[in-house]
């Protein structure tokens, strides 16, 4: 544990100086950069509200992808789990219950039971017709964002309106608000605590998340632990979907209190890079993020007070991605890491 | 995951950044990317050719298949250095053009101009900072572009600093919130917010609530109407500026019937909405009255709208524009004219053009968006934002700003817009002489916006708009419910 | 062209696979290599191919000699190897498959130029290959076709066919044949690997029989056909008598009947048995046993074990002990104690303690070398062996192993085997495959012999002499 912490935080200063580097190339202070990304991401309370409502959403995409990595999915579908998950939440939002005072709850509710149907949905096809998760989930990503675009031009358009630019704002009573005054995101953030334990717990603890990780690692050799595949790939859909759902469901009522195409905001892909950063590691995944989302939310900043164009953010996320991932193959960190504990020569 | 398919991640991550200077967007380049991905495991999977290539990724493999096992390391080292050089120069490459842009672009600028202007003019009071949030690129030809200039005369008029924020919609920004747009700017010091799109709604009420002491201008909005749907009086501080481009419109469909062969005319709308419908309807009036001018009959003019969702393109979401405008031209239309905040139609205008066809265009939004396709274009109705956010700007300055809905009308002379007017018309170089003549006669006849409506005029479903001889309300016009009577297109209603 | 062996020398850690190695290939000859499983002709092969490094010796192509351990001079050499079963780019076309292997490696390959071989070549040996036929659609048959087709179309000079006939149909085998004399005859060296005496007495020239690693005879072709089997078992084929006592000998009396039904492979329907027996299933590599043994173990397996004449042993109850360890019978990321839980915990909350407890338990008992925390992929064969021991449950009522002492020293093997003792009385049956003969007749009581995916003879060991199996499982 200790080991591996280390081990990623070595990587992270070897990615952070790679981007340091980049910067340095474009001719920007990398300095001015990070501090503006810090300022911007965590300068007040209403900006650290802001990150960490962005991280939640993002650590929820990167907890979904974690399930299924583990039993050695490619879950490309949870962009659209996301999406169907915020369909859910509008559709309860929209009715009288969005009206009642716990309907954040039912909103919630709903939106991980409609992740969870298309996830369900990857699983089926995969399962039954054989098709691969990573063409079925973006046959179903297209699908969702369709869908989306449908109902907010069509069925659920503001009244005389017919724009793609979102439909009505929900009723009060279907906001996920802040703490108290603030805009600090303390449901999320609980939702999300409550599912990285029940995640912690499932895949260090229950036979079940075992069983799931065996299917992942060897399929034959699960066979012969008369490990049934077919159901515990249907099982790591649904919780990936309802988790992705549940994303969707608070970037709805909480970020936005109205369904726009493309809502997910393609945290579900960033939600990708995040898993495939972190391993299976989730506490990885809160922190990655937390370095995400706080890029996103102080990248803004980069615009407004240094003149960058829009797409520098995600230049750095990019870069910081792209060396993170060379600095694994390569397993660089790992000698450094040999190498430091060698010097310091108290550890077995 | 299989070594193999880093290498091939690595390159699609860096799409994004070559992709940079083309004012793509991330979120599209990250479903690109993936769809790339997904393609290249398809075609590693598929071709052959790559197999030894990525074989050779899988280290242990190529060692144990190709080598005793002692060049091993060495290999790996030279390797893994190529795949650094090579993905840094991937990014050299790709971000090096765009190296001059970043650099100037903060605006120095505003601090020299600043001091001649305040020394003269014994200290007017002025402004330091003020935001402006954009729905697309400030250099988009159209609506962002004509609103970014508006900012740019306040620099010039006060010598105050513009703090752009651009590309703010859901679909480019989706982890952006007007509200949280606006509340940075506020921390950066801006004394007035620019919040300049009709999708902004939401997001400029939320922050008008919030910073209260912060005076703000949603443009073409209807907050402060007092009269109107959507009027907050409770908002003290966020005013609507919107030009009466119907003035503009009616211009625009009266060039366009005027040089119409056919009287077929396609208009490419782009949300439905009560802004959008009246603009329409007073294009379509404007190209009555000039194709009956002509000598035609009313009957034989076919004005289609079709909407394609957004007031741009957003792929997978709206109508593609470019498709839809070559759609128009093969259904037999011969002039098209634009309503979106972006000049495809005047691209596609051009390019058909040079394919021969006879077929001509009209622009919109920016003065200067004829330039895209100076020979196909018949001219274009414009804003001038300029003038009226000075004002703002000015009162700002003064402590004389109050929350006020203004519907700034045209300065026109016998049909021809003045330089300093809100609204114009801009003749574009395939406009006709005769078509200039007949558009100014026209112009110049017209007496205020309701005049535009005079009737009779019936909407879509027969019900009346005007009465034979009488105008509608202003009320009336500005929540227009229906398209026109004579008109083919969706009115978008429930 | 003249392969000249000279000194060959391999070992494998304490294994010695080729020993002091000489001998001639002449040109134009037809040359067959044979030997019992592990006597060193597949470590020679790889030696001459160039994937493997001799210790010492040289080989000598035309007295010139050959650069060892690498591949691309192997190539350079024009030297083709058609294995048992040959390409593995299975999503693949067939034409497709020529572009990816060709180490012809110019840029642009003409479609049609390919095609156009490959239908000449099929004419030649009248075999139908539709070139846009999925490989994993062909049978092995049709890949080995195809294999041999590309080694010639990419110019390979001495051609080294590696138990290569198995998917030949006879009249196909008589074509090859036919085609590799002419080959021979033009100059090209032939090199055939084969337990089947009979396709060796056919073609070949002259015959090299290897033992322990080391040239017994090299013989000029025709000899009778009984002298080269038992050149080729060696001393092993001699012993007759069995130091292990017969289980069912002892324990004839409070024997149940079992059956088994085994439509797929034989004409006999139902073989039946006492329970308790081990059953050794003898047969050569790729003859069938493994897939004989895999039949038995699915929810509706196609070959049954009944205890009784109505109920059939449950999937449950049936354990699996793959002979890919590795690969297809444990999860070479996971620890020994992930195993231990997956396999032993049966509540839906794993109480890791004693899990730990059990695991050094069985780590104990087993003689695992390694910690519960050890992964699998880093434990050695034999004890990844050990590991999958314990990992049967107790309430095993029918044990499938496939060749589960492969690639085991002898102490391992001999682990295996009194563990597999110790603990046979608890179970109903034991099925087990293996390539030694050696090891069927010491440890199983009932001995099915398999020959080209069929069962060519059954019987209690006392009844079925070791020669009789021998010649059986040869095609005889």
């Amino acid at each position: 544990m200790y080991k591996s912490l280390l081990q990623n935080f070595i990587t992270t200063i070897l990615a952070v100086f790679s981007v340091s580097l980049v910067l340095f190339i474009l001719q920007v202070s990398p300095l001015e950069i990070y501090n503006n990304l810090f300022d911007g991401s965590f300068g007040n309370l209403d900006k650290i509200s802001r990150t960490l409502l962005i991280a939640t959403v993002m650590a929820l995409a990167g907890f979904a992808l974690i399930i299924t990595f583990s039993a050695g999915l490619w879950n490309i579908g949870i962009e659209g789990q996301m999406l169907f998950g915020a369909i859910g939440a509008t559709f309860i939002a929209r009715t009288i219950l969005g009206e009642l005072f716990f309907a954040p709850v039912i909103i919630i509710i709903f939106g991980g039971i409609f992740g969870s149907l298309l996830g369900l949905l990857s699983a089926f096809l995969k399962i039954r017709f054989n098709v691969h998760e990573i063409f079925g989930g973006l046959g179903i990503n297209f699908v969702a964002s369709g869908l989306i675009v449908y109902l907010v031009i069509g069925p659920w358009k503001r009244e005389g309106i017919a724009s793609t630019g979102g439909t009505d704002l929900f009723p009060a009573a279907s906001w996920i608000n802040g703490f108290g005054e603030s805009n600090f995101p303390v449901y999320p953030i609980v939702i999300a605590i409550f599912i990285f334990l029940l995640l912690f717990t499932l895949l260090s603890r229950t036979s079940l998340g075992l069983r799931l990780i065996a299917t992942g690692a060897n399929t034959d050799a699960a066979d012969k632990f008369k490990i049934d595949a077919g159901k515990f790939i249907i099982y790591a859909f649904i919780f990936a979907g309802a988790i992705g759902g549940i994303a969707g469901s608070i970037q709805a009522s909480s970020i936005h209190h109205k369904l726009v195409p493309g809502i997910a905001g393609g945290y579900g892909f960033l939600g990708i890079l995040i898993a495939l950063i972190a391993g299976r590691n989730l506490f990885t995944v809160v922190i990655i993020s937390l370095v995400f989302a706080s890029i996103m939310v102080g990248g803004v900043q980069l615009q407004l007070r240094l003149g960058l164009d829009s797409s520098f953010p995600y230049i750095i996320e990019s870069v910081f991605v792209m060396a993170w991932l060379i600095i694994k193959a390569s397993k660089v960190d790992a000698k450094l890491l040999r190498f430091i504990i060698k010097k310091e020569g108290n550890f077995e | 995951m299989n070594k193999a398919f880093v290498f091939p991640y690595f390159v699609c991550l860096s799409i994004p950044i070559c992709y940079k200077n083309v004012n793509l967007n991330f979120y599209f380049l990250i479903k690109l990317n993936n769809s790339l991905f997904g393609a290249i495991i398809f075609i590693i999977d598929k071709f052959s050719i790559f197999i030894e290539f990525f074989e050779i990724l899988n280290f242990s493999l190529f060692a144990e298949k190709y080598i005793g096992g002692k060049m091993l390391q060495d290999i790996k080292f030279k390797f893994i250095l190529g795949l650094l050089v090579s993905s840094a120069m991937i990014l050299a490459v790709a971000c090096s053009s765009d190296t001059p842009e970043p650099t100037p672009a903060p605006a120095p600028t505003a601090e020299p101009t600043a001091e001649p202007t305040a020394e003269p003019t014994a200290e007017p009071k002025t402004i330091e900072k003020f935001g402006m949030i954009l729905v697309g690129p400030r250099d988009d030809k159209g609506w962002s572009q004509a609103h970014f200039e508006g900012g740019e005369a306040i620099e010039k008029a006060m010598g105050a600093e513009m703090i752009v924020a651009d590309f703010i919609n859901p679909a480019d920004s989706p982890n952006t919130t007007v509200a949280q747009v606006a509340a940075d700017m506020i921390d950066q010091g801006a004394e007035l917010i620019f919040a300049t799109s009709d999708d902004m709604k939401d997001g400029i009420l939320e922050a008008a609530a919030a910073h209260p002491e912060i005076p703000m201008i949603w443009s073409s909005g209807d907050s402060a109407f007092a009269d109107g749907k959507g009027y907050k009086p409770e908002l003290e501080n966020l005013g609507n500026i919107m030009g009466q481009m119907e003035f503009g419109k009616y211009m625009a469909g009266c060039a366009a019937a005027s040089e119409s062969k056919s009287g077929n005319i396609g208009f490419l709308g782009p949300l439905i909405n009560d802004e959008t419908r009246r603009l329409t309807n007073a294009a379509y009036i404007g190209a009555r009255d000039c194709w009956v001018d002509k000598g035609n009959s009313i009957t034989d003019l076919n004005f289609e709208v079709i909407w394609i969702g957004f007031w741009f393109h957003i792929p997978g979401v709206t109508l593609d524009p470019t498709t839809v405008v070559n759609d128009f031209y093969d259904s037999g239309v011969d002039v098209v004219i634009s309503h979106i905040d972006t000049p495809e139609a005047l691209t596609v205008t051009d390019q058909r053009a040079a394919d021969g066809e006879d077929v001509l265009v009209v622009g919109y939004d920016y003065e200067n968006s004829c330039d895209v396709a100076p020979s196909v274009c018949i001219g274009v109705p414009y804003f001038n934002w300029g003038p009226s956010y000075v004002e703002a700007a000015e009162n700002v300055a003064n402590d004389t700003f109050s929350a006020e809905w203004t519907w700034v009308a045209p300065k026109l002379e016998n049909g021809v817009t003045l330089e300093d007017s809100m609204v114009g018309f801009k003749s574009g170089d395939a406009m006709s002489s005769e078509t200039s003549e007949r558009v100014s006669k026209f112009a110049s006849e017209l007496d205020g916006i309701a005049s535009i409506f005079t009737g009779p005029i019936n909407y879509q479903d027969g019900t009346v708009m005007s009465e034979d001889g009488s105008t509608p309300s202003l009320y009336d016009i500005w929540y227009t419910s229906q398209l026109l009577e004579g008109m083919t297109g969706d009115s978008g209603g429930n | 062209m003249k392969i000249e062996f000279k000194n060959i020398s391999k070992s494998f850690g304490k294994v010695q696979a080729n020993s002091k190695i000489s001998f001639t290939i002449s040109t134009g000859s037809i040359h067959a290599i044979i030997g019992e499983n592990g006597a060193g002709k597949s470590t020679l092969i790889k030696i001459l191919s160039g994937q493997i490094l001799p210790d010492e010796g040289s080989i000598k192509l035309n007295n010139k000699k050959m650069i060892l351990g690498s591949t691309q001079e192997a190539n350079k050499k024009r030297i083709g190897i058609l294995g048992q079963d040959p390409l593995d780019f299975s999503n693949f076309t067939v034409l497709e498959s020529f572009l990816a292997g060709g180490n012809k490696s110019s840029v642009i390959v003409s479609k049609s130029k390919i095609e156009k071989i490959i239908s000449e070549f099929s004419k030649k040996f009248d075999w139908e290959i539709d070139v846009n036929s999925l490989i994993k659609d062909l049978s092995v048959g049709q890949r080995q076709q195809l294999e041999l087709i590309r080694l010639l179309y990419l110019g390979a000079k001495i051609i080294i066919l590696d138990e290569p006939t198995s998917g030949f149909s006879l009249d196909q085998k008589k074509k090859v044949f036919d085609n590799l004399r002419e080959l021979a005859a033009k100059g090209y060296s032939v090199i055939l690997v084969s337990h089947k005496i009979e396709e060796i007495l056919e073609i070949c020239t002259k015959v090299t029989i290897l033992q322990n690693g080391s040239v017994l005879q090299t013989l000029d072709l025709p000899v009778d056909p009984k002298l080269l089997i038992k050149k080729m078992f060696g001393k092993s084929s001699e012993i007759t008598n069995n130091l292990t006592p017969s289980f069912i000998m002892n324990n004839n009396n409070n024997a149940k009947n079992l059956s088994l039904e085994i439509k797929e492979f034989s004409s006999e329907e139902k073989i039946k048995l006492a329970e308790g027996t081990i059953i050794g299933v003898a047969g050569l590599q790729g003859s069938g046993s493994d897939k004989f043994i895999k039949s038995f173990y699915s929810y509706s397996p196609q070959s049954k074990v009944y205890s009784d004449e109505i109920t059939s042993v449950e999937y449950s109850n049936i354990t699996y002990v793959a002979s890919d360890r590795l690969e297809k019978g444990l999860f070479p990321d996971m620890t020994i104690k992930e195993h231990i839980a997956l396999m032993y915990n049966s509540k839906s909350l794993i109480n890791w303690s004693n899990t730990l407890e059990l695991t050094k338990n069985l780590i104990n008992t087993y003689g695992i070398v390694g910690n519960p925390e050890t992964l699998a992929k880093n434990l050695s064969g034999g004890n990844q062996q050990r590991l999958m021991l314990a990992l049967i449950k107790e309430n095993t009522k029918l044990l499938l192993l496939e060749q589960p002492t492969r690639g085991l020293d002898i102490g391992s093997a001999k682990f295996v085997w009194e563990n597999l003792f110790q603990t046979r009385s608890k179970k109903n049956l034991i099925i087990f495959s293996s390539v030694d003969l050696d090891e069927i007749y010491d440890y199983s009581d009932y001995i099915i012999c398999f020959y080209d995916n069929k069962i060519v003879s059954t019987g209690y060991k006392n009844v079925l002499s070791k020669s009789i199996v021998m010649e059986k499982i040869s095609g005889n």
